[in-house]
Parts: C-alpha cells; sequence; structure tokens
C-alpha cells in the first residue's frame, strides 16, 4: 500500500505498530507525533523540570522502537509508552538525585469564546494557581490525578504507572482530588 | 458494595471535562451536577486542572525523529533479524564466503564485525550490520541455519 493510500484514513496504533516492526520508519514518525506530548508530560509530571522532561521523552521513543520487538500488545501502545517514559523519569531521578521542585511554565489555559476576556482571564489564574497546588501533593497522589485527567487514563493503567494496585490508584486519585480542594479553598 | 450516584459520577468526571464521555453518559453527569453541590465542584477542580496541563515545547517531534534518525533507530524484526545475524555469525565462525556475483553486490566481507550497537538492521546494499545474535538459539535452530549455509555454498540461492 502506497503512503498515499494508507493516509486515507487515520491508522491505529496497533496498525502502525505492525508497520513498524516490518520496517516502515514513516508509522515511526506518525507514532512520535501522535504521542509526544504525552509522553512528555508523564517525563515533567515525575521531574518538574521542563529541560530534563525534553530528554527522556526522546529517550523513551528511542528505547522504546529499539523493544518495540518485545511489545506483545497486552497494553496498548500508548501505555506501553508512557510506562517507559515514566521509568526513564524515575531512572534519571536515581542518578541525579530528587525531583526538581522549581516552578514549571504551564501553558494558559484555553477556553472556549463565548467567556468574557476577563471572565476568562479569572479561569485562566485559577487553572495556573490548581496546577501550582497539585504540585504539592504527595508524589502518588499528584501522579494519579494527573495521569487520570491530563492523560485519560483509566485507573488500571494508572495503577501500572505508578505501582500501586487499581483500587490503590483510584484512593490516591480520590484523596488527592480532597486535598487539592482544601488547598484551593 | 453498591455505589453510590455520585460516586459513579465522580469516577467519570475526567471523562466529562476532557469530552471523553459517550453523549449518554454526558447527559447523565449534566444532570446529576445540576442537584449535586459537591460534584459540581469537583467538576470544575477536574476542568481547571486539564485546562492548565503542560503543553509539549514546540519542535519536539521533529527534535525526537531526527534524534531516532541520527541515532539510527530501526524496530528489531525479531526472527528475520536473528536469522539474519545467525547466519552472518556462522559464516564468520565457518569462514565461508558468498559468491555474490549473480546479485551484483559486494562481496560479504570475512573478518568481524564491528559491534557499535545492539540493534539489527539491513543496510541498503543487503549487508548485514550490527550485532550478531546467536545466544538464545535453540540446537535445532542453529542446525537449520548451518544447512542453509550449507545449502547456499554448494548450490547458490535458488
Amino acid at each position: 500500500m502506497s503512503d498515499h493510500e494508507w493516509s486515507k484514513k487515520p491508522s491505529s496504533d496497533e496498525e502502525l505498530v505492525a508497520r513498524a516492526r516490518a520496517g516502515d520508519n514513516f508509522a515511526l514518525g506518525i507514532l512520535v507525533n501522535r504521542h509526544n506530548a504525552a509522553v512528555y508530560r508523564v517525563a515533567l509530571s515525575i521531574l518538574g523540570d521542563e529541560s530534563a522532561a525534553e530528554d527522556v521523552a526522546q529517550d523513551t521513543f528511542i528505547k522504546g522502537f529499539r523493544a518495540l520487538g518485545q511489545f506483545r500488545g497486552e497494553a496498548s501502545f500508548r501505555t506501553w509508552i508512557l510506562t517507559i517514559a515514566a521509568n526513564e523519569a524515575r531512572g534519571l531521578i536515581r542518578r541525579i538525585g530528587r525531583r526538581n521542585e522549581t516552578a514549571i511554565d504551564f501553558a494558559a489555559p484555553v477556553y472556549s469564546k463565548d467567556k468574557a476576556p476577563d471572565e476568562a482571564a479569572l479561569i485562566a489564574s485559577e487553572a495556573a494557581r490548581a496546577r501550582d497546588l497539585l504540585q504539592r501533593l504527595p508524589e502518588k497522589q499528584r501522579l494519579a490525578i494527573a495521569f487520570r485527567i491530563d492523560e485519560g487514563m483509566s485507573f488500571k493503567e494508572v495503577g501500572q504507572m505508578i505501582g500501586s494496585s487499581e483500587s490503590a490508584a483510584r484512593v490516591n486519585y480520590f484523596h488527592g482530588i480532597r486535598r487539592l480542594r482544601e488547598l484551593i479553598e | 458494595m453498591k455505589r453510590t450516584r455520585c460516586e459513579s459520577i465522580q469516577e467519570l468526571i475526567p471523562d466529562y471535562v476532557t469530552g471523553r464521555l459517550a453523549t449518554k453518559e454526558q447527559e447523565l453527569a449534566r444532570e446529576h451536577f445540576k442537584q449535586c453541590y459537591e460534584c459540581e465542584q469537583d467538576r470544575d477542580l477536574a476542568h481547571l486542572v486539564f485546562s492548565s496541563r503542560a503543553v509539549e515545547p514546540e519542535g519536539l517531534a521533529s527534535k525526537i525523529n531526527a534524534a531516532l534518525t541520527n541515532q539510527r533507530v530501526v524496530v528489531r524484526r525479531q526472527w528475520w533479524g536473528l536469522t539474519a545475524a545467525a547466519v552472518a555469525s556462522l559464516a564468520i565462525a565457518l569462514n565461508v564466503s558468498l559468491d555474490r556475483s549473480e546479485l551484483g553486490s559486494v562481496p560479504l566481507v570475512e573478518y568481524e564485525f564491528e559491534i557499535q550497537s545492539e540493534n539489527l538492521w539491513l543496510t541498503d546494499d543487503g549487508l548485514i550490520a550490527g550485532a550478531p545474535m546467536l545466544e538464545g538459539l535453540s540446537d535445532e535452530v542453529l542446525g537449520w541455519l548451518l544447512e542453509e549455509l550449507i545449502e547456499i555454498e554448494d548450490g547458490g540461492v535458488s
């Protein structure tokens, strides 16, 4: 199938992985485009350092694609590559020391056009504050919230990422949300 | 234990604020928020968190793709790669030289491969590069590869 024919419809990750295994570098590029943002955010959630998260994102894809032959499809490709990112980030912390606690510049939130400028600015300010307060939670609570909300992972996937059971991931998430509400109020 | 309505809705809130819920569930959640202040507050908080999530640095995907190219990252083709590497290694071990003139390409070198990477790939001219891997192959597979090599030496590639 030519690239032209292939581009007619979006391919699933599974199809792209199969093509990559058959030597199609174009498929690798699509997987990078599709998942680089989530990989970066997972690394950033763990490391708290933008530059280090960028490096980890790069290393994640290099190591992940080299090991793609070992990917058995038991989890989704997305979960698999994000797990590699989390492991890479934790490995970096082990090598260089503790998590960077410096402030992170998060993107300004984007709101629908039906919000008045003042209201949008207020919400943006509240959102930035919520994100800042999120950084103060214990790691597992913070990561459970970030992975569940930012990346839309199930609690089972969150558990895999933070090294806990599904039920422990759920507890961490809800305790984190309660704590975050208290901090905000 | 039976879940309360609030517990069920709170499980769905992250998917609600990110638009991942099916229309019917979305409608049920919306109706619930009208009647439940606690869940509405959790929804607003989840919305704040999601709307302030980090965005990747500009050009990150290009940078990663460039790194993949520079490092010659190629997906390992498990059985095929293993076979190619094993054949190459056996050829070296047995000092077998292949007459590749019919294939119109360069003869296979008979000295040791320089191992620069843990990966395997075929170069454009068909020569095998990377680290040969025989480790882990069963005696049966090794025997099969040896037979294949002998066939090639005796009769060439059919």
